[in-house]
């Protein structure tokens, strides 16, 4: 090729370089901006992705609610301070207090850090006397510091998400989830269809309102205390347990 | 994986082809040269291919791939202007990175972060770092022996092993663990003088630890460590100091350390915004070896804007990335790509950021486009970490949505 030809095609193609460089930015950022359109509407949709369940609240302090519904996602710590993955701010909870990861099969599995302790059913678990990870299955009590939460797994995620019959008594159960038909919100309501209605008492929701405390808790308590001041029910269509938001907790996350 | 979404991809994959078919062509008519006239059409071919095709083969980020052939092609084409031998044997490496980066994708998602991964992991890591040290290195920089004919840089190859390494011990919260595997390979790093190397990784465990813990006093304390290794090193090593203290010198004082520093900002400035027009400059005088000109090369041959846009094309592939460490559903696979957005992340503003001269002359290759092919197979395989964690999310995002189908159906 004739150089003179070259250089005036090389000189004008500069341009058009630059041109596609522009292109190919301005594409990568339209496909950028549609995938994330994408991935946001389909989390409208699914307001549960990426969580395994909840943590009920049934007794706390001023910063927990009683009946709110705390998403437990897979895996993380659980702590008093806003960064961890659950947070609980109540008392007798450390900024971070223990480790939690969910199996399927097995249900979420718990580890106390050191210097940590926490209840499960009544079981005290600590690093020492519970050096593995301990199960909490679905509708277990979980006791940290003046918290006391009840876990409830979504339905679907293994056929035996670990429901301990053990421990399915009257006294212990306590009121029934509501169902979707009373929700106005995005919560998830936990499937029961699979356990044994035999298992459930059959008025679940106390008539005084009041959640029965589990396992040798008594009025005197703080926990008991703070329980005696949940809000009267009329029955289980009626309730509507809060559920703290995705992105309220990033809110207040940002706030900070 | 996004395949059954529609992907505004067609016309960046377009443009990307338009591109680099002109750009191969260009010369390749002016000298007559077959291999011009055959990367001409392969290497669009291969952006085409792996862009569309091999996501559905195996399960990839379509845009992440689009981006990494893009800038694997840019790193083909900068070594077709030197020399078309060149051009193959990237070509060749950008294969076997594309091995490499599958096999990347398939550990992050069947690999449990156990000691039984852990281990040998974290040992094969520390060999390959501590290669250097025993081998012979004619090549004169840090961090590199030869092999045979051709010389290595087998520390690079670690860095697909490091990061899951130092993120599985981090979501085990084993802490003291993760500080003493830090600690054992900046000692080698070190031991090599490879300081580059020791403050790019020094600073990807120190954001990686900060992301696992969320501890700021930690956050702090690394960061003030890093500088502190920063500004000893520059007390102490020659080509640093030369850098920064050593004022201009002559164009006839060939000897001196500090030309390749000056010949790099030149080359950047003499293209000027638009490019000095692809083939009417010779780039022949940078010496091959020297990998880290490789952003000063785009710039003289297409100009300063479409080295800012590759630089945004950079910023896209690290943001996709720390996307997909963000939506993990559990630690390790969220670090193991937060490490991997890391650790190219600094060691593109470590390559950059040298070429115009903001830092002395690291040495860190620019990801993907330069001519260190370690350093391209390794960035292949630390993309492969992140295509893996996409994959996992995608998954899990299906999951999800065959669960609310049988909630809603339950009703």
């Amino acid at each position: 090729m004739f150089p003179q030809l070259y250089e005036v095609l090389s000189l004008s193609a500069r341009y058009l370089f630059a041109l596609l460089a522009v292109l190919m930015v301005f594409r990568a950022l339209v496909w950028i901006l549609a995938d994330r359109r994408e991935t946001q509407k389909t989390l409208h949709r699914l307001p549960n992705a990426g969580y395994v369940g909840e943590l009920i609240v049934v007794a706390g302090d001023r910063g927990l609610d009683t009946g709110l519904a705390i998403p437990v996602p897979w895996e993380g710590i659980l702590g008093s301070v806003r960064s961890c993955d659950l947070w609980v701010p109540a008392a007798g909870v450390r900024r971070n207090h223990l480790f939690f990861s969910f199996q399927p099969g097995q249900g979420l599995l718990i580890h106390p850090l050191s210097g940590c302790e926490a209840l499960v059913n009544n079981r005290l678990l600590t690093v020492r006397s519970a050096p593995e990870k301990t199960p909490v299955t679905n509708g277990s009590f979980l006791q940290i510091g003046n918290a006391v939460l009840r876990f409830c797994a979504f339905a679907g995620l293994a056929p035996d998400t670990g429901f301990d019959p053990v421990h399915s008594s009257a006294e212990v159960l306590g009121p029934r989830p509501v169902p979707d038909t009373a929700v106005s919100g995005p919560v998830s309501a936990v499937r029961y269809d699979s356990v044994p209605p035999a298992q459930y008492p059959s008025d679940p929701c106390p008539p005084d309102g009041v959640y029965p405390l589990p396992y040798g808790m008594t009025a005197e308590t703080p926990a008991a205390s703070d329980a005696s001041a949940a809000p009267e029910v009329s029955g289980p269509s009626s309730v509507s347990p809060v559920r703290r938001r995705r992105r309220d907790r990033w809110e207040v996350d940002w706030s900070e | 994986m996004n395949r059954k979404r529609h992907s505004p991809g067609g016309s960046l994959c377009a443009a990307g082809m338009l591109f680099y078919f002109l750009a191969f062509l260009l010369p390749a008519v002016r000298d007559a040269s077959m291999t011009g006239y055959i990367l001409a059409v392969a290497v669009p071919c291969l952006i085409f291919l792996g862009s569309y095709m091999l996501p559905h083969l195996v399960p990839v980020d379509r845009l992440l791939m689009t981006l990494t052939n893009l800038f694997c092609a840019m790193g083909v084409l900068l070594r077709f202007s030197m020399s078309p031998s060149l051009a193959i044997r990237q070509a060749v490496c950008f294969g076997i990175g594309i091995l490499v980066m599958v096999c990347s994708a398939a550990m992050m998602q069947r690999v449990r972060p156990g000691a039984g991964f852990l281990l040998p992991a974290a040992a094969i890591s520390l060999l390959l770092t501590g290669l250097p040290l025993l081998g012979k290195n004619s090549v004169g920089l840090p961090g590199w022996m030869e092999l045979g004919q051709s010389s290595l840089q087998p520390g690079e190859l670690g860095k697909p092993l490091l990061i899951p390494v130092l993120a599985g011990l981090l979501s085990r919260r084993r802490l003291l663990p993760a500080l003493g595997f830090c600690a054992a390979l900046l000692s080698l790093l070190l031991l090599q003088r490879d300081l580059c190397g020791a403050l790019i990784l020094g600073g990807t465990a120190v954001l990686l630890f900060w992301g696992a813990t969320g501890n700021w006093i930690l956050l702090i304390l690394g960061l003030a460590a890093e500088t502190a290794l920063a500004g000893a090193g520059g007390l102490l090593l020659p080509s640093f100091r030369l850098s920064f203290l050593v004022p201009p010198v002559s164009p006839a004082d060939t000897e001196s350390a500090a030309l390749p520093l000056q010949n790099c900002f030149q080359l950047v400035s003499s293209g000027g915004l638009w490019g000095a027009g692809l083939g009417l400059s010779s780039p022949q005088e940078i010496p091959s070896g020297q990998s880290e000109f490789s952003f000063a090369l785009l710039c003289h041959s297409f100009g300063f804007i479409a080295g800012v846009c590759f630089l945004m094309l950079y910023a896209a592939l690290l943001w996709r990335g720390s996307s997909a460490a963000r939506t993990a559903r559990r630690s390790f696979p969220g670090l193991g790509a937060m490490g991997a957005v890391i650790l190219i992340g600094l060691q593109t503003f470590a390559a950059v950021s040298s070429t115009l001269q903001l830092l002395p002359l690291t040495g860190a290759a620019l990801p993907f486009i330069s001519s260190n092919e370690t350093s391209l197979i390794a960035c292949l395989g630390l993309v492969g970490l992140i295509h893996g964690v996409s994959g996992m999310n995608e998954i899990a995002l299906e999951e999800d949505a065959s669960l609310a189908m049988l909630e809603r159906s339950g009703a």
